[in-house]
C-alpha cells in the first residue's frame, strides 16, 4: 500500500521530468562530431611507413569501384567536434587541413586547405554514419583521400586527438 | 439503555414528540423499569430547576435578534469561503496544474520534434548525396564522383582530366 502511494506520488512528477529531459535533449543535440581520415592510395602492396594501416574493407571496395589504385593506407585519423553554427578545422597533415562549418539542419560546409591555400568549398548534407571524401593526386602517381564521417551528435567540448607522428603530405 | 431512547425520554418530557412516538415511549416506560426510573429522575430534576432559571431579557425584538444571528453566520461563512492562501497552498495548487500541463507539453514537444526529425530524415534520404562544390582558386577544378554510398570530390590541380582514367606510371613513394 505504501509502495503504491509512493509510486503514485512519483508518477505525478513524471510528465514534468519527461518534459525537462526532452528540453535538455533538444538543447544539447546541436553539435557535430566528425572523424577525418587521411588515406593514401597507391599500387604498392606495402606502405614504406609501417605505421600506415590498410583501410577497412568497406572503404577499400568503395574506393576501388572508381579508382584504379589497388591499395589504400590510413595515414592519419582525427576526431573533431564542431559546435553548433561554428567552424573548426581538421588538421590532417602539415600541409593539408579541412575547415568544417556546422550549418542549419544536417548541412555542413568543408573547405579543403592545401599549403595554406583554400582550394574548394563543399556544401552538403551529412548525417550520423554518412561520409564523403575529398581527394586529389599526390606525388609519384599516388593519391590522397580525406574521408569525413559524421560520427554522432554530441555536446562534449571540442577536442582533437593527437596527430599521428608520421603524416603524409598531400600535394594539393 | 440506548442513547436514542434517553433522548426520546427527554423530548417526551418537553412535549416535543409526535403522538405516535409519545405512545411508544409510554408503552416503553410501562414495560422497562430502567426507562421509568430515568423518566422519573428527569421529572424531578426539571421540577427542581423550575423557577431557578433567570430569564434573559433581550433588548431587541425576537425577529431582529435572530436576524442579527443570521447575518453574523452569513458573514462568517463568507469569510471561511475565501481563506488566505499560504505559499504552501499556492504550491499545492500549482502542482495540481503542473502535472497535466507538463504532460501535455511533453506530448506536444515529442510530436513537434518527431515531425522535425521525420522531415529531416526524409530530406537526408532524398538529398544527402547532393553537394554544392565551389572551386576557390583557378588552379584547382573539382569533380564529384560516387563510390558506393560515399561521395568523393576529386580536386584536380593538374588541369581538367578524368581521374578514373588516369594511369599511374611512376612507383609510389611516401615522404
Amino acid at each position: 500500500m505504501n509502495l503504491r502511494l509512493s509510486l503514485a506520488r512519483w508518477a505525478r512528477w513524471l510528465p514534468g521530468v519527461a518534459f525537462l529531459v526532452c528540453l535538455a535533449a533538444g538543447a544539447s543535440a546541436s553539435d557535430l562530431k566528425v572523424e577525418g581520415r587521411l588515406i593514401w592510395g597507391t599500387n604498392d602492396e606495402k606502405s614504406p611507413d609501417p605505421k600506415h594501416k590498410p583501410v577497412d574493407g568497406d572503404t577499400l571496395s568503395n574506393l576501388r569501384k572508381i579508382y584504379q589504385w589497388k591499395h589504400y593506407f590510413e595515414v592519419n585519423r582525427q576526431v573533431l567536434v564542431v559546435s553548433s553554427r561554428s567552424t573548426n578545422t581538421l588538421v590532417m597533415s602539415k600541409d593539408c587541413s579541412v575547415e568544417i562549418a556546422e550549418l542549419e539542419g544536417p548541412r555542413i560546409t568543408a573547405q579543403l586547405i592545401g599549403k595554406g591555400k583554400r582550394l574548394n568549398k563543399i556544401t552538403t548534407n551529412l548525417s550520423p554514419g554518412q561520409s564523403f571524401a575529398i581527394a586529389g593526386e599526390d606525388k609519384n602517381a599516388t593519391a590522397y583521400f580525406v574521408i569525413i564521417t559524421d560520427l554522432e551528435e554530441t555536446h562534449t567540448p571540442a577536442k582533437q586527438s593527437a596527430p599521428a607522428k608520421k603524416e603524409a603530405t598531400p600535394k594539393k | 439503555m440506548k442513547h436514542e431512547i434517553e433522548l426520546k425520554l427527554m423530548a417526551c418530557l418537553d412535549g416535543e414528540l409526535s403522538e405516535r412516538e409519545a405512545r411508544e415511549i409510554t408503552v416503553l416506560v410501562e414495560q422497562d423499569p430502567q426507562a421509568r426510573a430515568l423518566l422519573n429522575e428527569l421529572r424531578q430534576t426539571r421540577a427542581a430547576l423550575h423557577g431557578q432559571e433567570t430569564l434573559a431579557q433581550v433588548p431587541e425584538s425576537r425577529e431582529f435578534y435572530w436576524s442579527k444571528i443570521e447575518r453574523r453566520l452569513q458573514r462568517e461563512a463568507a469569510t471561511e469561503a475565501v481563506p488566505a492562501l499560504s505559499w504552501k497552498d499556492w504550491a499545492q495548487a500549482w502542482r495540481r496544474w503542473l502535472a497535466p500541463v507538463a504532460g501535455a507539453a511533453t506530448i506536444a514537444l515529442l510530436a513537434v520534434g518527431g515531425a522535425i526529425w521525420a522531415n529531416r530524415s526524409a530530406a537526408d534520404a532524398a538529398g544527402w548525396h547532393l553537394a554544392e562544390v565551389e572551386d576557390l582558386t583557378d588552379q584547382a577544378q573539382s569533380h564529384v564522383f560516387r563510390a558506393g554510398n560515399m561521395m568523393v570530390v576529386w580536386v584536380d590541380t593538374q588541369g581538367v582530366r578524368n581521374p578514373s582514367s588516369w594511369e599511374p606510371t611512376e612507383p609510389p613513394t611516401v615522404e
